[in-house]
């Protein structure tokens, strides 16, 4: 059996590492700051965004991929739903599962946005960080067509 | 209550919410009805009201199983758990929405759900689970101008 300490720890980290994610999902909402998104990635960090956003390597990408997020996407909010946090026993590293529900306006259009994450984190000086974020979308769909009509709008 | 009990109704929690989420995911398309009636108790429940009761791990999977065949393409959506444990009890309440692809068309659905479990070995396993469904409407009509599709038909 666990002590107590570290059984509080982990409770402890399960909270942080959701805060993280929310974290992240205001960031998005309130304009894609690159440099306040890229802070909660570890330096050698990957976003991945599939054949759809592409593969991020590195801090500095991310910032950059976030820098200019704006630019299409004027418009988000992310509902982050339904996570399920494992933290490796060592209490150094992390996996998360998410679903997101994203009513967005890209490129002028609203569009519906249903993705899942898979994240990976790690402890860093005591604060925890995403080391990778994949994201696997289900569906983006124009608002007008809905998922069944249009599944990706960027296929088109 | 000491702390050491306090600290055990946190994990619990915590331990409940997951075996929901998985019970969740696993009704995502393309529905593994193994994996999700593998969560329920060997006697379990499964009410869906209008959608039927199934008792028993086998009726649940068979009923599961029988969705991927009906609708190709889901996500659901839960959470806005309220899960209280009881030693080796537990009951919760969530929302869900869900966005199935019914008869060709794509869907909104807006449900809430409850669910009783008992930890057997060491596993939160659900002992009921039930449905109450708000809305499963196509999504280019909403809840006012039809309020449900037939998800059975």
């Amino acid at each position: 059996m666990a002590s107590l300490e570290d059984r509080v720890q982990l409770l402890e980290d399960i909270e942080a590492i959701r805060r993280l994610k929310i974290k992240y999902a205001r960031l998005c909402d309130t304009g894609y700051d690159g440099t306040k998104l890229a802070a909660l990635f570890t330096e050698d960090a990957v976003w991945d965004g599939g054949k759809e956003f592409g593969v991020q390597n590195g801090r500095g990408a991310i910032k950059a991929m976030f820098d200019d997020m704006s630019n299409d996407l004027t418009f988000a909010l992310h509902y982050m739903i339904g996570h399920t946090i494992d933290v490796d026993p060592s209490g150094t590293s992390a996996k998360a599962h998410w679903y997101l529900w994203e009513p967005m306006t890209y490129q002028g259009r609203a569009i519906l946005n249903a993705i899942t994450y898979d994240d990976e984190h790690r402890k860093v000086d005591g604060e925890w960080l995403f080391s990778r974020m994949a994201l696997t979308f289900h569906f983006l769909t124009p608002y007008e067509d809905g998922w069944v009509k249009t599944r990706m709008v960027t296929d088109g | 209550m000491s702390i050491e009990d306090r600290i055990r109704t946190l994990e619990e929690i915590e331990a409940v919410r997951r075996v929901l989420a998985a019970v969740g995911a696993t009704c995502d398309a393309p529905y593994d009805g193994a994996a999700f009636a593998g969560h329920f108790t060997e006697d379990g429940v499964m009410d869906l009201m209008e959608m039927g009761v199934y008792t028993g791990r086998a009726a649940i999977q068979e009923f599961i199983d029988g969705m991927r065949a009906r609708v190709p393409f889901t996500m659901h959506y839960w959470d806005g758990y309220a899960i209280d444990v009881d030693g080796a009890e537990a009951t919760a309440t969530w929302y869900g929405f869900e966005t199935p692809n019914l008869n060709g068309t794509a869907h909104l659905g807006g449900l809430t759900h409850d669910a009783t479990l008992k930890k057997i070995e060491g596993c939160w396993m659900v002992t009921r689970l039930g449905q109450q469904l708000h809305f499963m409407t196509p999504y280019d009509k909403g809840w006012v101008r039809q309020r449900v599709t037939d998800q059975t038909a």
